[in-house]
């Protein structure tokens, strides 16, 4: 991103003709997720039709149901048939019970955006204040302590973190909130707030801590540069200088990377929603890879893609604006 | 005024954001975590059906004859089976005054459609091989509450054979859309992966449960459930792990409903592969096992040592054959009197039920005493599936009683026998069984175990317990023989 990012900003400001380029590149990429995840679902052990009617059924069952499937046609034949479909807004039906993919994957594509979004609602301005506080209080024990966490939580998988808080909040000493994430068959997620706190937690403890010290760095570098010294120098006062000078310089320049964290929110959400049984895309894909459920798994990745992708978009946009700025 | 419309647009959203108030019922709901399925349906004759979506089953659908929770057979929607002389056609009386959950009468017609449902090959159904004797063209109405089933071969277990939950009984027509039984319990909700919510039927002929509804909340790991019942977001947690049981007790108010059964985890070896052909290898491996060693690490004491030859029923126990125990020089010197002095292969597990891989890794520990060298496989349930068959030495699992088993993997040629394990004098046993009164079953039953015993092709180590832990507001649940506990409700009633 960032090379690409800088090769841009070199140029120009972003135009029509950029933008069109790179939608035009997402879905070029978006094209070869899906061909490289058809032929890995070809290359997986084990046979669908197998799969679905498990080991009592005969053989000759399974043969039935692979035709019925379509599953004895060429991968080719079988792909464009997908791709034509896709194209067509039609994504198919679910390989293991024969639903459509699009009622299949709605309600977990809405609970995965509302607890991506939720959390980077959190995240943005968390970041801001915890980076613009502990790089004001430079080496003081609150930004010691803020340094210390965020290196420690940086070094830890994910789902390590939902474990530590599931047994602290939830199964082990506390126990004030659930201790899995389960939102009911049709309601909607914010119909469970107690249920969204530890999941919304996990991502925005590892976006704010990541995505803070970048805010710390960058307002760290905005403090000491020469037009806040000026500013200084001509006897603007602290908070004038703070927040007319020094903030606005240090977000822009921690923009790109807060894209990019919106990004890694995003597919962040299959590890988290995993840890805490969290009805969405991500546990959605597991249940569909586990049964190579073709379709279902397409969708699933092709919408985690896209949504990594334009996040991507947005940080060098962001990126291409801080540098012509 | 604007703060007014403000407080107007701030309720109407509030309105939005809130849940809708759920219809409430009486007696209580009880919530049940459950595995994920998401190729779960709600038709019962389901090819591949899930611990889910049979524990759905039971509470929605009823066979002829059932088991009580010691094993024994009793009477549901039929109240009579008659033979004729040599157990080639059944005449079924039905239980009057049965209604569907729609209301409608259960007669002759629906079990009729049933029984031509499940036997008809496209379907695939789960059950087929259970029914597999029965002529569909010979089954028919002889009145409204009797029918007369036909069999391409004489059959003397018919009453057994019903009480599999593969084989309940629906109305005419519903299956597979959208199935309708008798059962205590009706569908309320149903979204395939997610959960389900089942509620009281009041109209059900039998014992009406005390439980208004059950919701059924499907989690994708073990340790998801135990974390749910915790955090007291479930009652009863419906599948567990000995070490996840164990950490569970006592935390949080959590009983641990121990149903002790005949549920067995064994070792498959393949007949077709060399050298598992050879029955003294086989009665090798068997000796190679120390069966408490077995039991307590692999099942964490939750289980009690087996013989190599699956359970009795109640009315005829296993026979008191003498206790398989570990014997390592016997071991060695039938492996040298069959030329497999160096053996060495792998075990394959797709790991799918907790004590599958410990089995094979503490199988691995005692057979090294031996020489006889172990690999323990972990593969993916699909792979594993996909193998099925092929796999020379596997962790297999049996669930059901000993009627059902016969037919369904220690014959031959049945898909579910993976060992192909072919005795002769097993089979003409069996076929001896299939045509004597229940009666006089027992004595070639224990024949049958005792060749098991001998020339079987599983090794056959414990009977694991099924763990279920609940809150201790969960009264009146009873552990079942058949480890499916969770299938009889009547008396259960969720406290505060």
């Amino acid at each position: 991103m960032s090379r690409f990012a800088t090769s841009v900003s070199r140029r120009a400001t972003p135009g029509i003709p950029w933008l069109v380029r790179r939608i035009l590149a997402g879905v070029l990429v978006l094209f070869l997720v899906s061909v490289l995840l058809f032929l890995v679902t070809q290359a997986l052990p084990g046979d669908v039709a197998r799969i679905i009617l498990g080991k009592d059924a005969t053989a000759e069952q399974v043969a039935g149901l692979r035709q019925r499937l379509g599953l004895d046609r060429p991968v080719v034949v079988q792909y464009w048939h997908w791709l034509s479909g896709v194209c067509t807004g039609e994504l198919g039906n679910s390989l293991q019970n024969g639903e459509p993919v699009a009622g299949v994957i709605g309600p977990r594509m809405l609970n995965s955006f509302a607890l991506g979004l939720i959390s980077m609602v959190l995240i943005l301005p968390l970041s801001v204040l915890i980076g613009v506080f502990t790089a004001c209080h430079r080496d003081s024990v609150p930004d010691r302590v803020f340094v210390a966490v965020s290196s420690l939580f940086t070094a830890l998988p994910t789902f390590v973190v939902g474990m530590l808080l599931i047994a602290f909040f939830a199964t082990s000493a506390l126990g004030v909130l659930p201790g899995v994430s389960n939102i009911p068959p049709g309601d909607l997620p914010w119909w469970h707030p107690a249920e969204l706190v530890l999941p919304v937690t996990t991502l925005t403890l590892m976006g704010v801590l990541y995505l803070g010290r970048l805010v710390r760095a960058s307002f760290i570098d905005a403090m000491n540069s020469e037009y806040v010294e000026m500013a200084l120098l001509k006897g603007l006062g602290d908070r004038r200088v703070l927040f007319r000078h020094a903030l606005p310089n240090a977000v822009a320049a921690s923009l790109p990377a807060a894209g990019l964290v919106a990004a890694v929110t995003i597919t962040g959400v299959v590890v988290v929603e995993y840890v805490y049984s969290y009805p969405g895309l991500g546990t959605g894909l597991v249940g569909a890879v586990n049964a190579h459920d073709l379709p279902v798994m397409q969708a699933c990745v092709l919408i985690l893609a896209t949504a990594y992708y334009l996040f991507n978009v947005l940080a060098d946009i962001f990126a291409v604006m801080g540098g012509s700025r | 005024m604007p703060a007014l419309l403000c407080a107007v647009l701030a309720a109407t959203v509030l309105a939005a954001c809130a849940p809708p108030r759920r219809a409430g019922s009486g007696g209580g709901t009880l919530r049940v975590a459950t595995v994920t399925d998401a190729g779960e349906s709600l038709n019962p004759y389901a090819s591949k059906q899930s611990p889910t979506q049979e524990l759905r089953s039971a509470l929605l659908y009823e066979g002829l004859t059932r088991l009580d929770p010691a094993g024994r057979v009793e009477w549901a929607l039929a109240t009579d089976m008659t033979p004729n002389a040599d157990f080639s056609v059944w005449t079924i009386k039905l239980r009057p005054g049965v209604r569907f959950t729609d209301g409608s009468d259960f007669t002759s017609a629906d079990v009729v459609a049933s029984i031509r449902y499940l036997r008809a090959p496209e379907h695939a159904a789960q059950g087929l091989a259970f029914v597999e004797r029965i002529d569909p063209n010979a089954v028919e109405a002889v009145d409204g509450l009797t029918v007369r089933v036909g069999l391409s071969r004489p059959f003397g277990p018919f009453r057994e054979i019903w009480a599999s939950v593969l084989l309940p009984m629906t109305k005419a027509g519903s299956a597979p859309g959208k199935p309708i039984g008798t059962g205590p319990f009706a569908v309320r909700t149903f979204a395939a992966g997610r959960g389900s919510t089942v509620e009281r039927f009041d109209g059900y002929w039998g014992n009406r449960p005390k439980l208004g509804a059950v919701d059924l909340i499907e989690y994708q790991t073990q340790q998801a459930q135990a974390n749910a019942l915790l955090s007291g977001q479930v009652d009863v947690a419906s599948s567990t792990s000995p070490t996840i049981a164990k950490s569970l007790v006592g935390k949080n108010d959590i009983e641990l409903l121990d149903s002790k059964g005949d549920f067995t985890l064994r070792i498959g070896l393949n007949t077709t592969v060399a050298p598992f052909g050879d029955a003294r290898v086989r009665q090798a491996l068997r000796l190679l096992v120390d069966r408490r060693q077995v039991v307590s690490n692999a099942f964490g004491g939750y289980a009690r040592p087996a013989n190599d030859h699956e359970a009795g029923t109640p009315q005829c126990p296993a026979p008191d054959l003498p206790q398989r125990a570990q014997d390592i020089e016997r071991a060695k010197s039938l492996l040298a009197e069959a030329g497999q002095s160096t053996l060495a292969f792998t075990i394959a597990t797709d790991g799918l039920l907790p004590g599958m891989q410990e089995l094979a890794q503490v199988f691995a520990e005692n057979a090294a005493k031996a020489g006889v060298k172990v690999e323990v496989s972990r593969v993916t349930p699909t792979e594993f599936l996909a193998k099925w068959g092929q796999w020379p030495v596997f962790i297999d699992f049996n669930p059901v009683p000993y009627l059902p088993t016969v037919l369904g993997s220690l014959l031959p040629g049945r898909v579910g026998n993976a060992t192909h394990w072919d005795d002769p004098g097993f089979v003409g046993l069996a076929g001896e069984l299939f045509v004597t009164p229940e009666a006089r079953q027992c004595p070639i039953m224990n024949r049958m175990h005792g060749i098991e015993y001998e020339q079987g092709a599983n090794i056959t180590p414990a009977f694991a317990d099924v763990l279920v832990p609940h809150r201790a507001g969960v009264r009146g649940l009873v552990p079942d023989v058949n480890g499916r506990p969770l299938t009889f409700l009547t008396n259960v009633t969720v406290g505060g």
